[in-house]
């Protein structure tokens, strides 16, 4: 059973190309079959952080416009063989998604893979709109800050009225909560938003809980998603988060201030 | 939305206002006699809450107007309505004025109009004097006017999201989940939320002054009966996060606890 989730937020900038890339080498290194999609049509980004941008011959466009087949476009990941990456096109605007183009593509994918992961663009314009409307599940990545919120709110409002499954009443849509760009140090000192306020205010649990780390912007710059950087405890959190979204139950790591160590109380820090 | 609902701003920033009347009707009260800008003034509100104002009945107030329109403006002015995207179905009457006079220039039924006891003399349109012998007219003397019908409640069991709108027309609205800052409940009759509401609330939007608002958890951005609202600010602070009942008390908006005290 294949199935197709939505990494989307609403607001820019919080991580969902970031958190696309990363799950989507989770479920790859956990053996299942995946594909990752680039909505943002005209901001082409996902190709960079997955590191295939030289390989980018064919894009998501060129499969909608039946320029060139699905297979043709599919840049398969060096690092994993079962890891598939379909880039979004640089030179055209988000009005080249047609609605029938992307579920004609989102069928094709769901013959050859388990796992259609589609990266949502910002804003919920006609690109946003159709990465989420074919959706079985969604991740909702959100920053510990009110706007973000209120955004993701917004978009979980949209995933229950103005998607396929809403429409015809299929069922709804799994949403998940991902935090991202989580600082223990600053909820403490009360400049951030906690797990519980965000959790509260939404009215969801997360998923996962990112904690801010330079390794991201590392990981971004190098091609290589966070999730593989076994140092990273940015990189455990998503594979901690693509296990809970596997089923498994794990509990929440680096929501807590790191203890400070014996030297670090005598001497301060 | 909330603007159609809420209270006129200060005198002389719109030739007309529109808001709900005692009649289950939402009234067009005329304080200018400038058809132009009247039907501008309206058919920006009816833009603004096609669901609930598109070709919704309403009662011409001209109470206010120091001088009354004659036959041909009255005319003109119910056309201007009908553009506008309303239905004229009554026109107000002030105590002192002649029903039938009222009624054959407009050529609608009268009906006493609702806030004439707020107006002083002076305001008040002078007996018409010179008038001419009243000719019988057609409609009825008095309308009787009923308040929409509630026909079961209105329920949402999912959490009510930020740009979220739901409206229960002619009935109740029961929330059995969140409603989020950004998201609006109107109801012609009570809304109930079993859950946090931090949006708006909009009960008895048809005028209803019994309709109530109930809810566990009180944070919302703005509420409002029957066009009487508050915003988050001015709602007594030892109000917030608690249960709370919501009612219309004199034209006041009062807040009271629920539960056990």
């Amino acid at each position: 059973m294949s199935e197709v989730i939505v990494v989307t937020s609403g607001k820019g900038g919080v991580g969902k190309t970031t958190s696309s890339a990363s799950i989507a080498c989770g479920f790859a290194r956990r053996g299942k079959k995946v594909a990752v999609v680039d909505f943002d049509i005209g901001l082409r980004n996902l190709d960079l952080i997955m590191g295939c941008e030289r390989r980018v011959v064919y894009d998501f466009v060129n499969v909608i416009n039946n320029d060139c087949s699905l297979k043709q476009a599919m840049i398969k990941d060096k690092r994993f063989d079962n890891l598939s990456v379909l880039a979004a096109s640089q030179t055209r605007d988000k009005d080249a998604l047609t609605q029938e183009g992307v579920e004609r593509v989102l069928n094709e994918m769901r013959e050859s893979f388990d796992i259609i992961i589609c990266d949502s663009p910002a804003g919920i314009e006609r690109g946003a709109h159709l990465a989420m409307y074919y959706a079985d599940r969604a991740v909702v990545v959100v920053n510990p800050e009110v706007s973000s919120v209120r955004d993701s709110d917004r978009v979980l409002g949209l995933l229950s009225s103005k998607t396929d499954r809403a429409e015809k009443g299929t069922g709804s849509i799994r949403e998940h909560l991902l935090l991202t760009r989580y600082s223990p140090e600053r909820v403490a000192t009360g400049d951030m938003l906690s797990v519980g306020d965000v959790e509260e205010i939404l009215g969801l649990t997360v998923i996962g809980v990112i904690p801010e780390s330079q390794s991201v912007l590392a990981a971004s710059n190098a091609g290589v998603p966070v999730i593989l950087d076994e140092a990273s405890i940015a990189g455990q959190a998503y594979d901690d988060a693509v296990a809970r979204m596997c089923g498994d139950e794990l509990p929440m790591r680096f929501i807590d201030m790191a203890k400070k160590g014996l030297f670090k109380r005598i001497f301060g820090s | 939305m909330s603007e159609v609902l809420a209270e006129p701003g200060p005198a002389g920033t719109s030739p007309c206002e529109l808001r709900q009347g005692r009649y289950g009707l939402f009234t067009v009260r005329l304080s200018q006699l400038e058809p132009g800008e009247i039907q501008a003034h309206l058919a920006d509100q009816v833009a603004s809450a096609p669901a609930l104002l598109e070709n919704a009945p309403v009662v011409i107030d001209t109470t206010a107007l120091v001088r009354q329109p004659n036959a041909d403006q009255a005319r003109d002015l119910l056309e201007r309505l009908v553009a506008a995207g309303l239905r004229p179905l009554a026109v107000a009457l002030a105590p002192d004025q002649d029903t039938q006079e009222l009624q054959q220039r407009f050529g609608l039924p009268a009906i006493a109009a609702e806030h004439s006891r707020r107006h002083s003399p002076a305001e008040a349109p002078e007996p018409a004097a010179e008038q001419t012998i009243p000719v019988p007219v057609a409609a009825p003397a008095a309308a009787v006017m009923s308040a929409p019908v509630a026909s079961g409640s209105l329920y949402v069991h999912a959490p009510v999201r930020s740009g979220q709108q739901i409206y229960a027309k002619g009935r109740d609205l029961v929330i059995t989940a969140a409603v989020s800052a950004g998201a609006e409940l109107i109801a012609d009759g009570c809304i109930h939320v079993y859950g946090r509401l931090a949006g708006k609330a909009l009960a008895g939007a048809q005028g209803d002054e019994d309709a109530r608002i109930y809810c566990l958890n009180f944070q919302p951005e703005l509420v409002s009966i029957a066009g009487q609202y508050r915003l988050i600010d001015s709602v007594p602070e030892a109000m917030r996060g608690q249960a709370v009942e919501v009612l219309l008390d004199n034209e006041r908006l009062d807040f009271r606890a629920l539960g056990l005290r």
